[in-house]
């Protein structure tokens, strides 16, 4: 069975006043087995962000299921969701997301203090994990104090002391140079190596390069798929490449194809 | 060709200018209706003042004198409080709106459009302002005259007219504040960049040096401040002292919340097992980024607390302790005064006969004695020549000698006193030694009594407290007046004598009010047709001056406890929504980490909870400090009755705490709203 199953999932977003629906998820499945590393690529509109939200469980699918270890999602109680968000699921933004009122250290300890845990407990977890991501040395200071990559990885370590099942990264290198970004992306390769699942949305090519399969996503539902095999990553980066240039040229008739889909 | 903006452009900007000022007023609705609430209420009470102030009728009122002058320097205060408290809710304002204002001149708004603009708003809110203080003040402020009106006893059937001199006035005052207002809102753009603006710091505060030192010297100057309200005698010294007074609490709580406060949470997060649980560790975490502004706005939260329930607890014990302190000051309702050697008993007793035959009033009460009263400086248990050197001025008392045989008749006791022995009383602290030394001569105090129906008791009035010596007859009542006379070197004994020893009528009538003040009135005026006659005293008239003062006491009194809670409930809430705005951010970014609503909502209330019962904890502990003050001032009125004052504070405080509790209660739910809102 495969740790993250997206069952014909479909989002439709209904205007305030009710008349206009626009429809941002058509149909969309696909499957994620434990271990896997997958970048979900398509572009601004997409429905890749609403996409994540609904695999975050921070927003509801209109129809369709997500099953994390064949749990479904929708059908958590809202009161046990944050919970099971705390637990199940790590999180990396692309605006990092941390409180500038606390220090890296207490930024790290943050859901792990909302889940109870002890403080030998919290530390003994810290210790490995921020001497893998180099920021041992940073932990007393605030979000405000350092650089922008540094941040990044306090944010990585964050969602990876809660020992989640997933990872889900939303643009991770999005607010990132090109140094830094790569020295993320170089860390997320490490630590999938070591068997962490993770799950990226990003419309960079060169961060979509180090994963071991690529998702396109066009209007609403998964159009392409891509696997690395054996191939080293700029050989991933052509294909990518190649794969969008596609995506990008079949946008005039997408439409059409889309009618005679619904046809 | 370089993009210029065309004449067509420049009209079009123009006009739209208008329309962003009201857009600015009505998108930031959460801060500026209060804004509008505050200086709506701040033009009524200074319209108020300033009609009552204008009308002829407190001029020329019988007796009015005083709550005039009281309304005048209530209003003079008015202007004082309000200025500062107006120009704080503003720049509050301002700070919100300063992205916005960085977004219109990264769009292209000039410095020049956004000074209109700002104008442009404020010529809204000064109208709006105006407009909702002055007419809610015509509606309200006949009312408001009226119940001044009462509280001061006097006549109320009379009509109350508006003056243009009021509302002009008016006007003016509060066109001067939005003008100081706006100069500093034109200051703030004209000194910063459009950069600046946008990106509002998100820096922590440093963290302030000498923590440890700087809150030992805040216990020390407030246990300062504290000992001297404790302390204070009622001298001249006491309004020094009241004022050093609360300077030292202003500071004091200044130091101990700012440094106290951090060095407490800074303990809090020391220890790891308090620390890391969920509700504590964001509470605690952000409380310590703003440590230092979180511990201005508490200061002033428990300041005006502070003000508000010393205000409200005077105001209370002076209404309900009024008729007491009229009592004590004026216990009968007229004195008349007679040189003994003048006086004309029986006549007397005829006309009062026959006034209440006229009158058809029945004389309730008639005393009449004889006294010499004499001034003395008081060592220990010895009554001497007085005090000549200003320091031991308050040393020095007015000693009444009277006989017996008028003692047991008034107080209907059976003294029977031997040659060398006195029944004593004192008005004021009791005197408390079993022998009394007067010019030289030992008596034994037969008995300390302890009232006198001629002199209420007030054990702590210090300041006009009288002595009464009973000696068993005018042997010995001549004897010590000798033995004073000899001792001050007076040379016409004879004379002197003759002056001092006076007869003393006083009477308490029972009846009709206007009955009675005709009764008394015309009694007074044939007492001074009479011989002997030495003064008259109608108290029925200085019970309505003593009431007069008071009432206009009490007026403001209320007025400024309402002025001070307006203020106090604003300084909340404008702490608690710029807070929630602060907040916003943290609160999603933890529901993003998994933080449930639930959690939330449970330390919003931690935090605000913490917040909001420090300064309520130290306003109640400062008023405690405050009433020792308060009491000495009230003797000052002569009010004496701690017992009502005491109770008065308890009531107010519990008054105020329950006000205070549905304030948090609210602001509460408005900072929820806005960390739990939806992003904008």
């Amino acid at each position: 069975m495969a740790l993250l199953e997206v069952r014909n999932v479909k989002k439709i977003y209904t205007a305030r006043l009710g008349a206009v629906k626009v429809q941002a998820l058509g149909d969309v499945n696909f499957s994620v087995e434990e271990g896997e590393y997958v970048a979900i690529m398509g572009e601004s509109g997409s429905g890749k962000t609403t996409l994540l939200n609904i695999l975050a469980s921070l927003d509801k699918a209109t129809s369709g299921q997500v099953l994390l270890n064949g749990r479904n999602l929708a059908g958590i109680r809202q009161k046990e969701l944050c919970a099971f968000r705390r637990e199940h699921l790590g999180f990396v933004f692309q605006d990092f997301n941390l409180l500038d009122s606390l220090s890296l250290r207490d930024n790290i300890f943050l859901p792990l203090v909302l889940a109870g845990t002890g403080y030998e407990e919290m530390e003994r977890r810290l210790e490995p994990l921020a001497a893998k991501l180099e920021i041992a040395d940073l932990l007393n200071k605030y979000p405000y104090e350092v650089s922008g990559g540094q941040k990044q990885r306090a944010a990585v370590c964050r969602a990876l002391i809660t020992k989640p099942e997933i990872v889900l990264a939303d643009e991770p290198t999005g607010a990132l140079d090109s140094k830094a970004s790569n020295r993320l992306l170089k860390l997320f390769a490490d630590i999938n190596g070591e068997g962490q699942t993770i799950l990226m949305v990003t419309h960079s090519i060169q961060a979509a390069s180090h994963a071991g399969r690529v998702l396109f996503i066009k209007d609403g539902s998964v159009f392409h798929q891509i696997y690395r095999g054996k191939q080293t990553d700029e050989e991933m980066y052509k294909m990518i490449s190649d794969a969008l240039t596609v995506l990008t040229a079949n946008r005039n008739d997408g439409s059409v194809s889309r009618e005679g889909e619904a046809g | 060709m370089k993009p210029t903006a065309t004449g067509e452009q420049r009209a079009k900007l123009w006009k739209i200018l208008p329309g962003l000022a009201w857009k600015g007023v009505g998108s930031n609705g959460t801060v500026y209706y209060p804004y509008f609430g505050a200086g709506i209420f701040s033009v009524f009470t200074y319209f108020v003042f300033s009609s009552i102030l204008h009308n002829d009728i407190i001029r020329i009122l019988p007796r009015s004198a005083y709550a005039w002058i009281m309304l005048q320097i209530g209003r003079g205060l008015l202007g004082i409080i309000l200025l500062p408290f107006l120009f704080y809710a503003n720049s509050f304002l301002i700070k919100r709106r300063k992205k916005e204002i960085g977004l219109y001149s990264i769009l292209g708004l000039e410095k020049k459009h956004i000074g209109i603009m700002f104008l442009t708003e404020t010529v809204i809110t000064f109208g709006v302002v105006l407009a909702g203080g002055i007419i809610s003040g015509i509606i309200l402020s006949k009312f408001l005259f009226l119940l001044l009106l009462r509280m001061t006893g006097m006549p109320v059937d009379v009509e109350f007219v508006f003056y243009p001199a009021a509302f002009a006035e008016t006007a003016v005052f509060f066109f001067w504040v939005y003008m100081v207002n706006l100069v500093y809102n034109w200051m703030q753009i004209g000194k910063s960049r459009p950069a600046e603006l946008l990106s509002a710091s998100k820096k922590g505060e440093r963290e302030p040096r000498f923590l440890w030192l700087c809150a030992a010297a805040g216990v020390l100057v407030l246990g300062e401040g504290y000992k001297i309200s404790m302390e204070s005698r009622m001298d001249s010294s006491i309004f020094t002292n009241f004022f050093l007074a609360v300077f030292l609490v202003i500071v004091g709580t200044y130091l101990i919340f700012t440094s106290g406060s951090i060095a407490f949470l800074k303990l809090l997060k020391k220890r790891k097992g308090f620390y890391y649980r969920p509700a504590n560790f964001i509470t605690v975490s952000g409380m310590l980024s703003r440590m230092k502004k979180n511990a201005a706005s508490l200061v002033n939260i428990c300041i005006f607390s502070t003000m508000v329930i010393i205000t409200l607890v005077c105001t209370s014990s002076l209404y309900l302790g009024m008729d007491g302190v009229l009592y004590f000051n004026y216990p009968f309702d007229m004195d008349a005064h007679f040189r003994e050697s003048g006086f004309r008993e029986e006549q007397s007793g005829t006309k009062l006969r026959e006034l209440e035959e006229k009158y058809g009033l029945q004389v309730k009460e008639n005393l009449n004695y004889r006294k010499i009263s004499l001034g003395c400086g008081k060592t220990g248990n010895a009554f001497g020549v007085e005090f000549a050197e200003r320091t031991r001025q308050e040393d020095n008392y007015r000693v009444n000698l009277l006989l017996e045989e008028d003692y047991n008749r008034m107080e209907n006791r059976a003294a029977s006193l031997g040659e060398e022995e006195v029944v004593i009383y004192s008005e004021g602290a009791d005197f408390g030694y079993s022998e009394v030394i007067f010019s030289g001569k030992e008596f034994t105090v037969k008995e300390e009594a302890a009232e006198l129906r001629i002199a209420p008791k007030a054990g702590k009035n210090s300041l006009s407290g009288e002595f009464f010596l009973i000696v068993r007859d005018e042997g010995v009542w001549n004897g010590l007046a000798d033995r004073w006379m000899t001792e001050n070197g007076i040379e016409d004994k004879e004379g002197f004598l003759d002056e001092r020893t006076e007869r003393v009528l006083r009477l308490d009538v029972e009846g009709d009010a206007a009955e009675k003040a005709a009764f008394i009135e015309e009694y007074g005026s044939w007492c001074s047709t009479q011989p002997g006659y030495a003064g008259f005293s109608n108290n029925l008239e200085n019970r309505a001056d003593s009431r007069e003062m008071m009432g206009g006491l009490l007026f403001i009194g209320v007025l400024f406890g309402l002025i001070f809670l307006m203020c106090l409930l604003l300084i909340m809430y404008y702490k608690q929504i710029s807070e929630g705005y602060e907040d916003k951010e943290n609160f999603e970014v933890m529901q993003k980490v998994g933080m449930s609503g639930g959690e939330i909502r449970k330390t919003v209330h931690k935090q605000i909870l913490l917040v909001f019962y420090l300064p309520l904890f130290g306003a109640v502990l400062h008023t405690a400090a405050g009433l020792f003050m308060v009491d000495k001032l009230f003797g000052a009125i002569y009010f004496y009755d701690t017992r009502l004052m005491v109770e008065c504070a308890a009531g107010t405080v519990l008054l105020f705490a329950a006000v205070y509790g549905l304030s948090y209660w609210y602001t509460a739910s408005v900072y929820y709203g806005i960390v739990n809102g939806k992003k904008e």
